[in-house]
């Protein structure tokens, strides 16, 4: 490698000794600090040897010295701050809008491969509503609005060109294949400025967008209307902390000048509205649920009541099939797969689908095409 | 635990210093040992045993070796013969099993017989390197370059040693036995090694870690066209780089703080003008493995010069990953090492500069590292796709959405270091300075890098847990 008379290896030969000395003492004094925290750990625990010899214990004790390590939040806050004040951003997946309003860097992505992963999605969705039709059912799509899109007026940087056009090309598409949808876009931008239709700190819409979304479903689709009188009761309003608020680190009172704090969410619970009892209470009901509601968050986490507002605005009970986290092309993949499909009962399926899922990368949901 | 954490930083490092400082010369290599095992075991203390074992196996051999190797030279060279065995077959056995078994499952499912498979075998931890060490042992032993360990406790030490037990710097035994027999501890030394772990420490958390999302991107978004991949692929470089070296840097210096020199891992890779030379300034103590036991056994049999670079480079792929795509990634450097031979453009660290053969040399480095971080070859060309064009010009508006402004400074900040410190680098290999950057720190220069530490140290405890890379070979 180096030649016998080639020029020695620069590396650092000498420092001053008292940086020793002082690193020395740092260590050695959070060190005790830490033998402490580490007893109380210890004393904590039951099993602690049998923890050690499965590798589980050192890990343990190393999340919980982390999460308590003494600057950890002064840490978090200052990096947030230095963020912000170079570049105004958030940490990566959250992005910035004015008037504290926040959106997720999601809706800010086009795939390159756009075209060539929008005929995986609509190829699955046909394969989708082919099944369904062969269960005796019929699909109906409510694909909800994109956030950054509906209120373009709060964010930043605007959507791409591309984003704006999402919704037509869906609803051309599957007015051309003859699959049901209801179009949320054009109420959803007609009631932008009326009511809040998305949260302002989170990636979700409001329980007043989910209401919109199930007044529209109804007047879009009569034939689903039942017989069932359902009401919705609201709480008193409460702060509530959008999940995009966690991606804001900033110190409060940075986050306070820029509005990026807790928005008040009033929730709502619906029932049957005949004897007043709560949804599926009724143990005299025996009409048989011919809906069914496949979705996403949106659908699933009961802030906003999406499947509560449907049951006021049809009319009647229904099933619902939702999970967080997945999307929607895993959610109807699971519904799909399930034994829910063979209900004999359920003659419609309503598929709640974020159009932002149109921006999805292959890679995340390629494995579940296969029907 | 890795070195970039608090848990290393605040709990183990003062603890095991504390113990090492109290106990007199004789028995401290128990307490490396001691440390080491309970480092290890962090990880998965059931693997300590093998650990244990391959340590005891390959002094066991070592021992026979020396007993043959007057009088029976050939008997000598049967004990070396079986201690590589054992040490290979371990290493074969954890890291190859699982790509071998599958690779001749899919041969014979081509054929219509039936898949076979056995259960998922887990790596254990930093194994390519300590089985590497043992090999040496024996090997320099045979070679008379060294002799056997006076105490086994100062082998297993040598073998268990944490600072450098996970990713290297892969350390010879005949560079280190004298060392275990004697070595000083002055404050000038241990001062040293702080400065030394602190930089690595300052690498690592503030460039490499920052540049993690540029890995995630590669790897996950379809398409890319060819601005975002190859700014992508050198984010992931430099991260690659700034996380191995900055783990070599902090390995030199506990190494240091203990009284032991280890044997420097990077010189400035960037600089390099060659991908001949690249291999001489990146992991060079692997480098200097492979040319001592590899090339030079191969051209000793007969093996024609190129042959044995592209065997050399062929292995070396192997040894990073089980994966066709890592078997290429050897390949592409054997074969741009035998072109750079036929058309005369070698180049050293003493070659004159020329930004053109820099840059060429640095894409070359880049266009090759999508097979070192897919380890696939399907998802490899589909990178390939983007850096190659096909895929468009395109713009970095989704890799600035996804990775943030923030990263890509970090990125730009990257560049400066690396080209800054290498261009003094540079200058004193072609004798226009005696200096370079930090040769001798002054208190202005340490009270920076103390500066940088600190800052270190809150953006760690923002950020919580950072992986090294380099873990699973």
């Amino acid at each position: 490698m180096m030649k016998k008379n080639a020029k020695p290896f620069p590396t650092l030969q000498s420092s001053p000794v008292w940086s020793g000395i002082a690193f020395v003492i740092m260590i050695a004094a959070i060190g005790i600090y830490s033998i402490f925290q580490f007893y109380g750990f210890l004393s904590s625990r039951n099993n602690a040897l049998s923890l050690f010899f499965k590798g589980e214990l050192m890990r343990a004790f190393e999340k919980k010295y982390d999460k308590d390590f003494v600057i950890r939040n002064p840490s978090i806050e200052k990096w947030g701050n230095l963020r912000f004040a170079i570049t105004n951003e958030g940490r990566s997946g959250v992005v910035l809008g004015n008037d504290g309003w926040l959106f997720s860097n999601q809706e800010y992505f086009t795939p390159n491969a756009f075209e060539s992963n929008n005929e995986l999605i609509r190829e699955f969705i046909l394969k989708s509503s082919s099944k369904i039709t062969q269960s005796g059912k019929k699909l109906i799509m409510v694909p909800v609005p994109m956030k950054n899109v509906i209120y373009d007026r709060y964010a930043q940087t605007p959507p791409a060109p591309l984003h704006y056009q999402l919704d037509d090309y869906l609803y051309a598409w599957l007015d051309k294949q003859g699959i049901d949808y209801v179009n949320l876009a054009e109420s959803f931008d007609k009631h932008k400025q009326a009511q809040q239709l998305f949260l302002r700190t989170d990636t979700h819409w409001s329980p007043a967008g989910a209401k919109l979304a199930a007044d529209e479903l109804a007047k879009a689709m009569p034939n689903l209307i039942g017989s069932s009188t359902f009401e919705s009761s609201s709480t008193e309003a409460e702060a509530f902390t959008g999940d995009l608020l966690s991606f804001v680190t900033m110190s409060d009172s940075i986050k306070a000048q820029h509005q990026y704090i807790d928005e008040t969410l009033v929730q709502y619970q619906s029932y049957v509205a005949n004897d007043g009892a709560s949804l599926g209470s009724s143990l005299f009901d025996t009409k048989s649920i011919d809906t069914a509601l496949v979705g996403t968050s949106y659908t699933a986490i009961d802030d906003w009541n999406f499947p509560g507002f449907v049951r006021q605005a049809l009319s009647k009970d229904i099933t619902v099939h939702a999970i967080e986290e997945k999307g929607p092309i895993e959610s109807m993949s699971q519904y799909l797969n399930s034994e829910a499909l063979n209900d004999a009962d359920i003659e419609y399926v309503i598929w709640e689908f974020p159009i932002r899922s149109l921006l999805t990368e292959k890679s995340k949901f390629e494995h579940l095409l296969t029907l | 635990m890795v070195f970039s954490s608090n848990i290393f930083l605040f709990f183990f490092l003062p603890i095991f210093l504390g113990i090492y400082y109290l106990m007199p010369f004789k028995y401290k290599s128990y307490a490396i040992v001691f440390g080491s095992y309970t480092f290890y075991a962090w990880w998965r203390p059931d693997f300590m045993l093998l650990f244990l074992a391959v340590t005891v196996w390959s002094h066991f051999w070592a021992l026979k070796t020396v007993q043959y190797l007057d009088s029976n030279p050939k008997r000598a060279k049967y004990t070396l013969w079986i201690s590589i065995i054992g040490n290979l077959s371990t290493l074969v056995y954890f890291k190859y099993a699982n790509f071998g078994v599958d690779t001749f499952s899919n041969l014979i499912g081509l054929y219509g017989l039936e898949h076979i498979s056995i259960e998922q075998i887990i790596l254990p931890l930093g194994i390519s390197f300590y089985i590497f060490q043992c090999i040496s042992y024996n090997l320099d032993i045979y070679q008379k370059d060294a002799t056997p360990a006076k105490k086994f406790i100062d082998f297993a030490a040598y073998i268990s040693l944490f600072p450098q037990l996970i990713a290297g710097p892969i350390l010879r035994y005949k560079n280190m036995q004298a060392q275990f027999e004697y070595r000083k501890h002055t404050w000038e030394l241990f001062s040293l090694g702080a400065s030394r772990f602190m930089i690595g420490f300052i690498m690592k958390v503030l460039i490499a870690d920052q540049l993690a999302v540029y890995q995630t991107y590669t790897l996950t978004t379809d398409s890319m066209s060819f601005s975002e991949s190859l700014v992508a692929n050198s984010a992931t470089f430099m991260q690659l780089y700034f996380d191995f070296a900055g783990y070599a840097c902090m390995a030199i210096g506990l190494g240091l703080m203990m009284g032991f020199r280890f044997a420097e891992n990077f010189d400035h890779p960037y600089m390099a003008q060659s991908t001949t030379e690249f291999w001489k300034r990146w992991h060079m103590t692997l480098s200097d493995f492979l040319k001592n036991y590899i090339t030079k056994p191969f051209l000793k049999c007969g093996v024609g010069l190129y042959s044995a670079i592209f065997l050399t480079m062929f292995i070396s792929g192997i040894w990073h990953g089980a994966s066709f795509a890592f078997i290429c990634f050897g390949i592409y450097f054997g074969i741009t090492m035998i072109i750079e031979r036929m058309t005369n453009s070698v180049t050293t660290v003493e070659s004159p500069y020329s930004f053109i053969s820099n840059m060429r040399t640095h894409l070359l480095v880049v266009y090759c590292m999508p097979l070192f971080w897919t380890s696939d070859i399907v998802h490899s060309l589909e990178i390939y796709t983007g850096m190659l064009g096909m895929n468009g010009f395109g713009n970095l508006d989704n890799l600035l959405t996804v990775c943030s402004i923030e990263s890509f400074i970090i990125f730009i900040i990257g560049y400066i270091w690396v080209f800054s410190t290498g261009a003094m680098n540079k200058r004193y290999y072609l004798g226009k300075t005696e200096n370079y950057q930090t040769k001798n720190l002054s208190n202005i220069q340490t009270v920076i890098i103390w500066g940088l530490f600190l800052l270190a140290i809150t953006r760690l405890a923002a950020n919580s847990f950072s992986p090294f890379l380099y873990f699973q070979f």
